[in-house]
């Protein structure tokens, strides 16, 4: 068996039910201002992964930072006693990977195991505004707790957040002044996910002027909520890298409240690994379909039924739905109805293959913008 | 010089009972595998000679899987334990080779061949570990009588994971021999003084062992190397020799290939030899050094129960649990009373025991009072204080930081003295 590595230089582990390889990504980026740093790459995020991964950090790294899944049962002890992380972060508690549990409160066990197994005397950092974050029991944890988010009271809270045509704009405090920031990716879920690598570079003693370097510098990989502007006004938005409820109603929130574009149209498929919760998981986001102002709303797959049903029985005007049990005729009714000045929105889990729907759509229009 | 002898520290607090004896052939061997990650199964065996069930384990990872029988592994060859098992003709091999070994045909062999008889380990190309043996002394140390110091020594020989009795009782005989030195049991003999307890010409004392591995010159322990060598296959064995310090001549007198090892790891006076770690190390190098507990617990997994199974047929193989490895473990020993009955009690304990994964045991003593040891991660241990704490129908917790051995799983015992699971007082 393979001994635990125990780093004397800060070493962040991020887990979470959504929004790891992000936070992974804009905290690397920030820190990578000042310091080396070693990152786990892309979204490998297994025990399998963090066994490759430690294998490739030196003496020259400063700074670790890992994604490191706890999805399932005791994975989050098997990830610590591979290299136990000083610095935590549960990014949100929630549906994502329930297959892999029976309730909610294994969800819970599970990304607690962060707090039981990190640095006895580390730093964890979580949501403030996670609804199921707040059920992780912390009084015994006998480090520092530190929680971000977008309500008051947090101990670091993004304000005044606003969507330009490239990302986000919003203010957080940093010592006692508010200070601009702009992240060159999409959503407010993903403001939140900045707020814990702002958290930690500020702990760690960046200036906010590095900070602000840092976040200008994130890039997150093709189908996380990336923006295309395409020829003819026609706008992308590829979210198809994962999806659980959560992130789809966020997706679907950055198209409604932040994309300027006559049409708007969402592309829906299945989300996966979501267990006993997949048909609530759905009706969910059908019912969610309500609350925005879309032109249409193309679905895919056979869970995606539940969507259909649900934004029908809650209201959703019928005409705008469309459902399609195979990839060739969605592919032809995409190529129909993606039109010049349109902004359509791309968003399933990996597994549901909507990777070649994107590709298909970036050969036909990604020349003249 | 002084009476504690130097043990191997992971073996203190980690033999149960069972283990005691002859079975510490298994166990040790088994356990430093265990503790390095190694999985390890017990499996029975029908001796038709012995009438009875005997134990054999395998030691493996992913990429080996080695049979043990005692601390023998599958890796000495057939003919290896062929040739050792004929003295005859193990004799004559090495004799054919170049090396001196003793004339037992001879009558005069003890004159021929003069020095101390020692006991070398060997194992790859390395001597590991020497002992040798010697009628029971004390050593004095300038302040305790002979009395304690025999008191003291008799302290350490309980210790000894055996079942034989190796203590000194204090009767005519040790009063003669006292006499012969000019000591009586009141005396405070000198610092380094040797004061023996038994007459060492007579053959019925029962010797001590003397760990010994300082005193053989690098010579002989390469000359010993390279004659277990010439033997092919015997990847492990003990060499009994005569030895001459003074002249560094030497005469061998036999090899086993399945010696055992209790003397090497428990001797009276002088150091214990690494024997287990050398044989796993050899088997597993890629092991090396690299302990689970180094960082965790002496947890140490119940032979008894292994024994128990296999001896009596109950059970055919037994796969011990991985060894338990992670950040963050802490142990205490908690003791408290409890009215309740030691029935509910370990109704209760159990549970707690599965729901936060503590390893240990509770063991119920006279006058209501229940004492815990348990191992688990922090935040459970500090949850289940509390929930201790805050149950009314504990009294008088107490608790206190441990870092001895911890026996895996769960385990409720009974004291000798105590009623058998009770059901409380009304």
């Amino acid at each position: 068996m393979q001994r635990t590595l125990y780093l004397d230089v800060p070493t962040i582990g991020i887990t979470g039910s959504f929004g790891k390889t992000t936070t992974k990504e804009i905290t690397a980026a920030l820190l990578s201002v000042k310091h080396d740093i070693f990152k786990s790459k892309r979204n490998y995020n297994t025990v399998k992964s963090t066994q490759r991964h430690i294998q490739q950090i030196t003496d020259e790294h400063e700074v670790v930072v890992m994604e490191m899944t706890m999805g399932d049962k005791e994975n989050g002890r098997d990830q610590c006693r591979l290299i136990q992380p000083n610095i935590g972060v549960i990014t949100s508690v929630g549906h994502a990977h329930f297959g892999n549990f029976g309730s909610i409160h294994d969800i819970v066990q599970s990304k607690s195991e962060m707090m039981k197994y990190m640095d006895p005397n580390g730093t964890l950092y979580m949501s403030y505004d996670d609804e199921y974050s707040q059920l992780i029991d912390t009084s015994y944890f006998t480090g520092e707790i530190i929680k971000v988010g977008v309500s008051k009271g947090a101990d670091y809270r993004a304000t005044d957040i606003r969507f330009n045509q490239s990302g986000m704009e919003f203010y957080v405090e940093l010592n006692g002044k508010d200070e601009y920031m702009f992240m060159p990716i999409l959503g407010e879920h993903n403001v939140a996910n900045a707020l814990f690598g702002i958290a930690i570079a500020d702990k760690l003693g960046l200036t906010a002027d590095e900070i602000r370097k840092g976040l200008n510098a994130v890039k997150v990989q093709r189908g996380r909520l990336t923006l295309d502007q395409l020829e003819g006004n026609r706008q992308l938005l590829d979210d198809s890298g994962n999806a659980n409820p959560v992130a789809m109603i966020a997706g679907l929130k950055v198209l409604n409240d932040y994309l300027d574009s006559p049409r708007k149209i969402a592309l829906l498929g299945d989300m996966a690994e979501l267990g006993s919760y997949a048909q609530e998981g759905h009706e969910k986001v059908g019912k969610a379909l309500n609350d925005f102002n879309l032109d249409k709303v193309y679905l895919y797959g056979e869970s995606s039924k539940w969507i259909l049903k649900k934004a029908t029985e809650t209201g959703f005007p019928e005409e705008k739905l469309h459902h399609f049990g195979d990839k060739a005729s969605l592919t032809e009714a995409i190529d129909q109805i993606f039109a010049p000045d349109t902004a359509l929105m791309v968003k399933a889990s990996k597994s549901t293959g909507f990777g070649k729907v994107v590709k298909s759509i970036l050969s036909k229009y990604e020349g003249v913008k | 010089m002084s009476n504690e002898p130097t043990w191997l520290h992971e073996f203190e607090e980690a033999v149960p009972k069972a283990a005691y004896g002859y079975a510490i052939n298994q166990y040790s061997i088994a356990y430093e595998a265990w503790r390095r990650g190694l999985n390890v199964s017990f499996e029975n065996y029908y001796s038709k000679s012995k009438g009875k069930h005997l134990i054999t384990y395998h030691i493996y990872d992913e990429e080996n899987k080695i049979k043990f029988r005692y601390n023998r592994s599958e890796l000495v060859s057939k003919q290896a334990i062929r040739t050792t098992s004929s003295k005859r003709k193990l004799m004559t091999t090495l004799s054919d080779n170049g090396f001196p070994i003793m004339n037992s045909a001879s009558s005069n062999a003890e004159k021929e061949n003069p020095g101390e008889h020692y006991y070398v380990y060997i194992v790859g190309d390395a001597a590991i570990g020497a002992y040798r043996k010697a009628s029971p002394y004390v050593i004095g140390d300038g302040e305790k009588t002979v009395r304690d110091l025999i008191r003291e020594s008799n302290a350490i020989r309980k210790k000894i994971p055996s079942t034989l009795n190796y203590k000194i009782s204090i009767n005519q005989q040790t009063k003669d021999e006292l006499s012969k030195q000019n000591y009586k049991l009141p005396s405070t003999p000198d610092k380094g003084s040797i004061i023996k307890l038994r007459d060492s010409e007579d053959k019925a004392v029962r010797q001590d062992v003397i760990g010994a591995m300082d005193e053989l010159s690098d010579v002989l322990k390469n000359s010993l190397v390279e004659a277990v060598n010439v033997i092919p296959g015997l990847v492990q064995c003990e060499v009994e020799v005569i030895y001459d310090k003074n002249t560094d001549n030497y005469s061998i007198v036999n090899m086993k290939s399945k010696p055992g090892i209790l003397n090497y790891l428990f001797p009276i006076h002088g150091e214990a030899s690494p024997v287990p770690k050398a044989i796993v190390d050899y088997c597993f190098p890629d092991t090396k050094d690299k302990y689970l507990n180094d960082t965790t617990f002496k947890f140490f997994f119940d032979y008894e129960n292994v024994h128990d199974q296999l001896r009596n047929n109950r059970l055919s193989q037994i796969v011990l649990p991985k060894h338990r490895y992670e950040p963050n473990m802490k142990a205490k020993v908690i003791k408290f009373n409890s009215s309740i009955g030691s029935k509910i009690i370990n109704k209760i304990m159990k549970q707690y025991f599965m729901k936060f994964r503590f390893d240990g045991e509770v063991t119920a003593h006279e006058d209501d009072l229940y004492k815990l040891i348990i191992a688990g991660n922090y935040i459970d241990v500090a949850f289940f204080m509390d929930h201790l704490n805050e149950d009314e129908r504990f009294q008088h917790i107490d608790d206190f930081d441990y870092d001895g051995g911890v026996r895996i799983g769960y385990t409720f015992e009974q004291c000798p003295g105590t009623a058998e699971l009770s059901s409380g007082r009304t």
